[in-house]
């Protein structure tokens, strides 16, 4: 129980960090959100900054925001996408985000983790090859590579997939293989390597001369230990998918909240910016936090050491 | 591992599992006659006509929303919710009749208060609008404006009957005629805004008078027009498609991608790699644009003080060249008044000469060691700096430093630390010589370059005051001397081109030089 509270106030206590250093970092970029390639009478300028608060000391937006946030709930209005508010646009887009990002996930756990257990137990041979083949070309390849060359392929070629849009079922596809495919080779390499350390442990030659089924010694014995680095790479790299890859939302055009990131940064819609970024942050705290407690549930040697 | 035991992974059965989905997903979209399909390259960020300062959101408010007067393809000034309208001898009152029976699409009809009631809006100190500068020539809007004047009364805007609106200038403004087709001069109406806030411009909300209305609006995906039934020449569009869908497509060559296969009509900004390419398909339409790109020079920069160095510079770039990095995308110009406005002058600006070029710089005692030249991050703008550097180097000898910023950055720097050299470029709000001529008065903030000259601002000044055409053409060709020629404060390289890909089913697509065209023109085979 103290651990967890521990847990949630460090979790808490990063998030403000985040969001003091977010705010910090955006006002010192050069250029504000009413900059463009029509220059503005500086009236009007004035009256849209008051109207946005902007045109108070940088603390008092800084904790004007903040308490807006806690109080109410409220993220802002954007600034550049008139007449929305922030958390409006996260309850539109981070939907799409997360059922993309869920679909790639899950895909990058099915594939990598097999890809990885397969060339661990084949050491040497083709399998591993393969697997490592693959995931090494997942790692190397950018994904607005893979992404345009599987529109050509799938769309332009075969003609057997959408190329863009997030219309139906047909259209989660390409997008969730292209965004799963780099995870899923991280997680193939990793797991690979785990399993081979694991395999030579004095408890997996026990339960092997014991007389256990391969089978039962790779799933109950191997993997279960195996998987805690996993683990750890997964928690965060389950946030950053499921909050949406600006790359993949950009060339399939999905309406997914990573766009919103770019275009606060490029629009300098400063509550946009702050909204998106502490919910990324939120998302990251949480699922390193989620890590700290299934270790415990995988490990128990984990449970004993806080224990002790 | 046997291949047996490989057909019994659970990585195998994934993938059977994989290609089965896929399998069963496909499927070909059918065309649908009544629908025109357009890309678009970001959500409109707001269909607030008031505060809407974009180009994407244009594009929708032209098509669901009138204007007193509109453009037609030629750029002469038709009537549009103005029946007609009288210019007072002295050119500084307009009084516009509005056509009779426009109706709003809830059926209320349309009168000069809902006019007076947009302009209140637009200028009120409260609505912050970006805008609110183009109504800045009526009488006493720019004080309403700043908080000066608290009763809108003042304002030279009045609705002296439900069908006549009368704005009064502070001076007289030949190219003031426009301005009543800019989206912010929309009539607005006041009660639905009191009703829904700033949600008003939802589907279900909004009420307008254009040929076309919101229907749905997913965003950051699509939005959904369809024809209004109350539009006032509903039966001269009876042909016009009655749907458009406009899409949200973010990436260039994806909007290329997915009209290849079919699934959107109309594409523009293409991608410039791909422009060599696609120029050569049937559905490629190319159309003159008021929009033009320059290098400016900061007239009081140590490196370009000297009006000789200024002077080989210009001699010494070959447009022609220039063009080529671009190709099919622009049209080398030494005017800086577009053609297709009245003062165009094609013998305007310096012209390519080498030779002469290499003269004067010869014959400069103290020549700038190097010279500093700053663009934004834009893949065109790179290939333009690194041609030009090419240039000045080869025909002067001299280095030529290029840098670049983003986009906000770049501004900010111009505005604080103006470098030798830059570039920049301007879209026309309304095709009058006086929007690209006042960017270099003395007041303008987007004047970068630290020219000034009092001779310049009076001849835009006695332009835009007089009524007699031939008279403006004379004042703005003298300015665009002095700017060009005298003092050199920028060259000119090109005007741009409106690129677009327009599926073989569509009829009438036409823009003019802004860009615009209205779907109830067009027609879907």
């Amino acid at each position: 129980m103290i651990r967890l509270f521990k847990s949630l106030l460090s979790g808490l206590l990063t998030l403000l960090a985040v969001s003091f250093l977010t705010f910090v970092l955006m006002k010192l970029v050069p250029g504000g959100p009413f900059d463009g390639d029509k220059a503005l009478p500086p009236e009007i300028i004035a009256q849209l900054e008051a109207k946005f608060r902007l045109n108070l000391p940088w603390y008092e937006q800084y904790f004007g925001y903040i308490q807006n946030l806690v109080l109410n709930g409220d993220f802002g209005p954007s600034i550049k996408q008139i007449g929305r508010s922030v958390g409006e646009i996260i309850a539109q887009s981070l939907p799409v985000s997360l059922e993309l990002g869920f679909y790639a996930i899950t895909l990058s756990v099915l594939v990598g983790v097999t890809l990885g257990v397969t060339a661990a137990i084949h050491r040497g041979r083709w399998p591993d090859f393969t697997a490592m083949i693959v995931a090494i070309s997942g790692i190397s390849l950018p994904s607005f590579l893979v992404a345009a060359l599987a529109i050509l392929v799938f769309a332009r070629y075969l003609g057997i997939l959408p190329a863009a849009l997030w219309d139906g079922p047909e259209h989660r596809i390409m997008p969730a293989i292209v965004l799963g495919l780099r995870p899923a080779a991280i997680l193939a390499r990793l797991t690979r390597s785990s399993v081979l350390e694991v395999l030579h442990l004095d408890y997996v030659r026990t339960a092997r001369s014991k007389g256990l089924p391969p089978r039962t010694v790779l799933y109950v014995h191997v993997l279960r230990n195996a998987f805690i680095p996993v683990l750890t790479v997964l928690g965060p790299m389950t946030a950053t998918v499921l909050t949406g890859s600006f790359i993949i939302e950009y060339v399939f055009s999905i309406p997914g909240l990573a766009n919103h990131f770019i275009q606060g940064v490029t629009n300098r819609d400063y509550p946009l910016i702050m909204g998106v970024t502490l919910l990324y942050a939120t998302f990251l705290v949480a699922a390193n936090m989620t890590v700290d407690l299934l270790y415990g549930v995988i490990d128990p040697r984990m449970k004993e050491t806080v224990k002790a | 591992m046997t291949m047996k035991a490989w057909i019994r992974s659970p990585f195998s059965l994934a993938l059977v599992a994989m290609l089965g989905v896929l399998g069963a997903c496909t499927k070909k979209a059918g065309v649908d006659a009544t629908t025109i399909r357009m890309r678009l390259p970001t959500d409109p960020p707001s269909l607030d006509w008031t505060l809407a300062t974009d180009n994407v959101s244009k594009e929708v408010l032209q098509n669901i929303q009138d204007g007193l007067i509109e453009h037609d393809v030629d750029m002469k000034v038709r009537p549009s919710l103005a029946a007609s309208w009288t210019i007072s001898p002295d050119g500084k009152t307009y009084t516009f009749k509005l056509r009779k029976g426009v109706k709003w699409t809830d059926g209320q009809e349309l009168v000069a208060q809902h006019f007076v009631d947009s302009w209140e809006r637009l200028l009120a100190p409260a609505t912050a609008s970006e805008y609110s500068y183009f109504l800045f020539d009526v009488v006493n809007a720019e004080g309403y404006q700043k908080g000066e004047i608290k009763d809108f009364g003042q304002v030279g805007i009045k609705a002296t009957d439900a069908e006549t609106l009368v704005v009064t200038l502070k001076v007289p403004a030949a190219y003031w005629i426009h301005i009543p087709g800019f989206w912010v001069t929309y009539p607005i109406r006041k009660d639905v805004i009191a009703q829904h806030g700033d949600k008003w411009t939802q589907p279900a909300n909004m009420q307008t008078l254009g040929a076309y209305r919101l229907k749905a609006w997913e965003h950051d995906s699509k939005l959904v027009l369809e024809k209004n039934p109350t539009y006032f020449e509903a039966e001269a569009i009876a042909g016009a498609p009655q749907n458009v869908e406009f899409r949200v497509v973010k990436e260039e060559s994806t909007a290329v991608t997915l009209f290849e296969g079919g699934q959107l009509d109309i594409v523009r900004d293409l991608p410039p790699s791909q422009v060599p390419t696609l120029a050569n398909m049937p559905e490629f339409i190319s159309t003159p644009y008021l929009r033009s790109y320059y290098v400016g020079f900061h007239v009081k920069n140590g490196q370009v003080a000297d009006r000789r160095v200024r002077e080989a510079l210009a001699l010494a770039i070959d447009r022609n060249e220039v063009a080529k990095v671009l190709p099919k995308m622009v049209t080398p110009e030494s005017s800086w008044v577009p053609p297709g406005m009245i003062a165009y002058n094609s013998e305007r600006g310096i012209k390519h000469d080498p030779v002469k070029a290499k003269a004067i710089w010869d014959s400069i005692a103290k020549k700038p060691a190097t010279i500093d030249y700053w663009f934004d991050t834009r893949e065109r703008n790179k290939l333009v700096a690194e041609n030009l550097q090419n240039q000045w180097k080869r025909t002067l000898g001299v280095d030529v430093k290029i840098q670049n910023q983003e986009w906000k950055v770049y501004l900010k720097f111009l505005e604080k630390s103006p470098p030798a050299v830059f570039r920049m470029g301007w879209g026309a709000d309304y095709p009058d010589p006086d929007n690209f001529l006042n960017l270099f008065t003395c007041q303008s903030g987007n004047n970068h370059t630290g020219f000034c000259n009092a001779t310049y601002d009076g001849l835009l000044k006695t332009a835009s005051g007089s009524q007699n055409e031939a008279e403006r053409i004379k004042a703005y060709d003298q300015a665009q001397k002095i700017l060009l020629e005298d003092e050199i404060a920028i060259v000119p390289l090109f005007v741009e081109a409106n690129l677009h890909l327009v599926a073989r089913r569509v009829e009438g697509f036409r823009p003019n030089n802004m860009g615009d065209f209205y779907f109830r023109n067009l027609r879907l085979k």
